[in-house]
């Protein structure tokens, strides 16, 4: 049956997963059965009593990719811990430049991360554990990502992670942009079920049409955006006839829908020139002579730009990859810490010179971390192998600094000698805090979306 | 069921269904030519190879190369440094062998990516990729754009005979042992083995995550492989002609560190150099000093002693081995899913898994064998299997410009080589490869040991965002002018290069009469999926005003619009798919 569609509902339900892409084909009457919820989205407004603490709020996810060795981040300065740690690591272990009470310390190379730890804006939550935790990256990744109750079995939540099914019941659907990724994968974390994130990797060339090397044609070509909606068969009124392609005709078709969508709303991108030195940059203080990368910088900077032009995004997602230190760990972890915590540093300043009609954009961020786990306790020869458990930072102005979850007993490790699983410190526990106290979400959503009702954590 | 009974006829569609897949497409005279022929045999030489390559290997070694190479200033205050020229003339990719020094990444994509688009064995190139998203291995890490290409290498080399022997050889090729830490795996005395490289052998190289191995079994076959590392001979060793301390490894030999002196003038690595004249003692050679003291280990239900050397083999390759006899199905099942996925359709069953498994299995893990039962089979060319998986972007670019594009004689016969200028396809400059990234397959440096995928990876918003960049560089004759660096106190030059150079009488064999003519040549040239008769005419209309317009291929408006509708075809969801 053909109908008429309103551009809303036109974008609502040619995201629809399974279903044929209504706004393309012009028949899909079924496929829009997606209404949009009613939870409002942002801090503060949202209903059930959670809100967090600003308006607006935004949150940076961080992926520390390759599972770091964050007990050489956090490492143990007294008591059992540090004995079974020093037994242990032999060579690779830390002497901690301060600590964090608890008997835990910091390593001093997370330059950048001591600074915003001494004014409260850090909590660590360390031990993040799973139940039937996996060694593979591929694997601990995609439980991570799903966050699910049924984490083990991806096909029981439709290969959805934790924020996709949040942006699938909170993004508003008129909207293209809520959900944006500085890589140019999506990362099964933010992959939702009917709403996109949307890949953005530079603000260079962000229009259409754009030549490869961002030049102008020597032929006067076309320059309407029409011919993009024509090549991407946006106006047309049916899609291949051909049954056989077409699911993978949709799917293609929907990811030029989400660009071509995104082109509309974030034409006037442009590049922002930092408040502040990144690492990377010539004029950054390189405190401890490591050598940095400027992979995150960039990426901060992308995200900065796009939260100055008061873009309607509400998650941002980054990564930083080079964690899975087998070898070469004391200087690889000494380049990585100063590069993440510089970056992260950085980024606080800069986003405390920004200030749009939405507010302080330093007050609005939230940046978390997360990694697929953390490493062996016992070093190999000169690094270290995948391990259980990891530690997460909750960074920005409304976070309650300090420790939390519950830091592993190193002297009683399981048959493989890795760390054990604590309810306490259960991820979806800290996923369930950030989506009620940041993202504004009622108890009874979060719980829908994470498939239970984990404790929260205090941070927030 | 997989129907792998062989098909006895075909039609120039399957031929280019069959070229799409197991390579980078045939143009449709190419195709008509093949379909006359018998499939079973064609197909049999497209798989043995064999073609001349006289003339490609005589490009590719000097002329393939159609962009200007930056100057490099030596570093202060050696007197041995010297001053490395710009280079303006006709040369191949700098970035092997003597020129191993120059070591940028985009090279290196250029080069193969050329390779890809004209080496005379499709297949061979097609089966590298295979492998080298199977074995992802990435010069983020590895630093070395020779060692990644020798990888590349191996793949053409041993790519599709047994599987077990090409096993082995990438354990010992020197940019996995780099790549995945097997240079740091000690297994001597006390040292914990490090395990990197046998986990990701179990879980991505032969069996897949969690299926028919334990923690023990990683941790045995880490002692097995323990020591396997390589060293680089004197003649291999490149130093940098703008710092003579600067050495790089133009390739690697393999050996089993078992703290032996190399020979004078080769080079070990060593914590992330080249560095030693001798090798660190890493394998056992008793159980007196292996890790715990015992020098039997047990692999998968097996047990071995991993200090001593098989006849024929190195100490430890007997334990490697094991994994295709050991676990014989979930191994070939495992291959078969990889293989099916990537070269037949996404939706496959767990049935087409143990039928095409058990067909890996009776060939005793022979490759080419066993794809000549696939490419050949019923299954393959069933109708619901066409244009049903999502083309990945490199063998999308590549196929585009081998239908749009000049041939390998024709290019390299013009005055201007008329080579698409692969280093700036892939980045904006020598020291740029993010396009490939952007793609969302960035050729010689995945991101993990795992790659990337198939099929729906290949799509997101900004994937198709660069695809539809591409499609302008391609299509629409997209020029760039850069600078060429010439070293201080010369002064710069500013050259203009044409990305992707085409003629546009070369796409069109027979003239067209009407614009309906374009159309469905370019359809049958650039290999559309299905597309469904409105569509086309609305392209029609707005371009050239109707299906039935006279078209002169002398007409500019008419080239403009031509190459516009090419641009058009080469963006749209159809041609996403293969």
């Amino acid at each position: 049956m053909k109908r008429a569609l309103s551009r809303r509902t036109f974008i609502q339900s040619s995201l629809t997963a399974g279903a044929s892409l209504a706004g393309l084909v012009g028949c899909s009457g079924g496929g829009s059965s997606t209404s949009a919820s009613s939870v409002s989205s942002g801090g503060g407004t949202g209903g059930g009593g959670n809100a967090g603490a600003f308006t607006n709020p935004i949150l940076v996810v961080i992926n520390v990719d390759g599972g770091w060795d964050w007990l050489n981040v956090l490492p143990p300065d007294s008591g059992a811990n540090l004995t079974a740690y020093q037994a242990r690591r032999s060579t690779l272990r830390i002497t901690p430049s301060t600590t964090l009470g608890s008997g835990v310390g910091l390593n001093g190379d997370f330059i950048g991360l001591d600074v915003l730890h001494a004014q409260g804006k850090v909590a660590w939550v360390a031990g993040l554990s799973m139940p039937n935790p996996n060694l593979s990256h591929f694997t601990a990744g995609d439980l991570w990502a799903q966050g699910g109750t049924s984490g083990s079995n991806p096909s029981t939540l439709n290969g959805t992670g934790w924020l996709g099914r949040f942006a699938d019941q909170t993004f508003d659907a008129a909207n293209a942009i809520q959900g944006v990724t500085t890589i140019s994968s999506v990362h099964r974390m933010i992959a939702g079920a009917r709403r996109s994130f949307i890949p953005i990797t530079s603000t260079n060339g962000f229009r259409y049409p754009g030549s490869l090397r961002n030049t102008t044609l020597q032929t006067p070509y076309s320059t309407d955006s029409l011919l993009l909606q024509s090549a991407y068969n946006l106006g047309a009124t049916s899609i291949s006839a051909d049954s056989v392609s077409r699911t993978a005709y949709e799917l293609v078709a929907k990811s030029q829908k989400s660009f071509y969508d995104a082109t509309q709303s974030i034409s006037t991108l442009t590049a922002r020139t930092p408040s502040v030195p990144y690492p990377g940059d010539s004029n950054y203080i390189n405190a401890n002579g490591a050598v940095l990368s400027n992979s995150l910088s960039a990426q901060f900077k992308l995200i900065a730009s796009m939260i100055a032009a008061n873009l309607p995004i509400q998650v941002y997602y980054c990564r930083l990859g080079g964690w899975d230190t087998h070898s070469n760990q004391l200087i690889a972890m000494k380049n990585l810490l100063s590069t993440l915590g510089g970056s992260i540093k950085s980024f606080y300043e800069d986003l405390g010179t920004i200030t749009t009609s939405t507010g302080s954009a330093q007050n609005r961020v939230m940046m978390m971390t997360w990694s697929e786990f953390g490493r062996r306790v016992t070093e190999n020869s000169g690094g270290t192998d995948h391990g259980t458990n990891s530690l997460s930072l909750c960074i920005g102005n409304s976070i309650k600094g300090g420790l939390y979850g519950a830091y592993p007993n190193l002297a009683n490790l399981d048959n493989n000698a890795n760390m054990r699983y604590s309810s306490e410190s259960d991820f979806r526990s800290m996923y369930a805090t950030v989506l009620d106290r940041w993202l504004g979400q009622a108890t009874t959503s979060t719980n829908t979306l994470l498939g239970s009702n984990y404790p929260r954590m205090n941070f927030l | 069921m997989a129907n792998l009974t062989p098909v006895n006829a075909w039609s120039a569609l399957d031929v280019q269904h069959f070229a799409r897949r197991a390579g980078f497409g045939l143009t449709p005279e190419a195709a008509s030519t093949a379909a006359a022929t018998d499939p079973s045999s064609f197909i049999n030489a497209w798989i043995d190879g064999g073609q001349s390559s006289t003339l490609f290997d005589a490009v590719y070694a000097n002329r393939s190369d159609v962009v200007a190479i930056n100057a490099v200033d030596p570093t202060a205050g050696n007197a041995a440094n010297m001053l490395a020229p710009a280079v303006t003339s006709a040369h191949g990719f700098l970035c092997e062998g003597p020129n191993t020094w120059r070591n940028r990444l985009s090279v290196a994509q250029a080069a193969w990516a050329f390779r890809m688009q004209y080496a005379p064995d499709s297949f061979r190139e097609r089966m590298s990729l295979f492998w080298h998203q199977f074995f992802a291995t990435g010069y983020d890490k590895v630093q070395n754009t020779a060692l990644m290409l020798e990888q590349i290498q191996l793949f053409r080399d041993q790519g599709l005979g047994n599987f077990t022997d090409l096993l082995v050889a990438v354990s010992k090729n020197p940019a996995m042992c780099v790549w995945l830490d097997s240079v740091s795996n000690s297994a001597l005395g006390s040292a914990v083995p490090n395990e990197n490289y046998a986990r990701e052998v179990l879980e991505l190289y032969s069996l897949g995550v969690d299926n028919g191995y334990s923690q023990q079994d990683i941790t045995s076959l880490a002692k097995a492989l323990s020591g396997w590392s390589f060293y680089v001979a004197a003649s291999d060793v490149v130093t940098a002609p703008y710092n003579v301390a600067n050495k790089f490894a133009q390739r690697g030999t393999a050996v089993v560190a078992q703290g032996q002196t190399v020979p004078a003038g080769s080079l070990a690595w060593f914590m992330g150099a080249l560095g030693n004249n001798r090798l660190p003692n890493q394998h056992p050679s008793s159980a007196a000093n292996a890790t715990g003291g015992s020098a039997s280990i047990t692999f998968l239900d097996r047990t071995f002693n991993y200090t001593v050397a098989q006849a024929g083999m190195v100490p430890g390759e007997d334990v490697l081995r094991s994994i295709t006899t050991s676990r014989a199905t979930q191994c070939s099942e495992y291959l078969a899913a990889r293989i099916i996925g990537h070269f037949v359709t996404p939706h496959f069953t767990s049935q087409d898994i143990q039928d095409f498994g058990l067909v890996i299995r009776t060939n005793n893990f022979n490759i080419s064998a066993s794809l000549k039962v696939l490419f050949k089979s019923q299954f393959f060319f069933d109708s619901a299997h066409r244009f049903a998986l999502i083309t990945s972007p490199i063998v999308w670019l590549v196929s585009s410009c081998r239908m749009l594009g000049y041939s390998l004689s024709e290019a390299d016969s013009l005055a201007v080589k008329g080579f698409p200028a692969w280093r700036l396809l892939v980045g904006s400059s020598e020291f740029d490869s993010s396009t490939f990234d952007n793609l969302g397959l960035a050729l010689l440096d995945p991101a993990g040991p795992n790659g990337w995928g198939e099929h729906d990876v290949w799509v997101n918003a900004n994937m198709m965002r660069y695809r539809s960049y591409c499609a302008s560089a391609v299509a629409l004759s997209e020029t760039y002018r850069y600078g060429l660096y010439q070293g201080s106190g010369t002064s710069s030059s500013q050259l203009t290069v044409t990305l992707v150079p085409t003629d546009l009488n070369k796409w069109f064999p027979t003239v067209p009469i009407t614009s309906l003519d374009v159309f469905n040549r370019l359809v049958n040239l650039l290999q559309l999926a299905p597309t469904p008769t409105s569509l086309r005419d609305a392209w029609l209309n707005a371009l050239f005003g109707g299906n039935g317009i006279s078209i002169s291929l002398t007409n500019p408006t008419h080239q403009t619009r031509i190459r516009e509708l090419a641009f058009i075809m080469m963006s749209s969801p159809a041609h996403q798919l293969h």
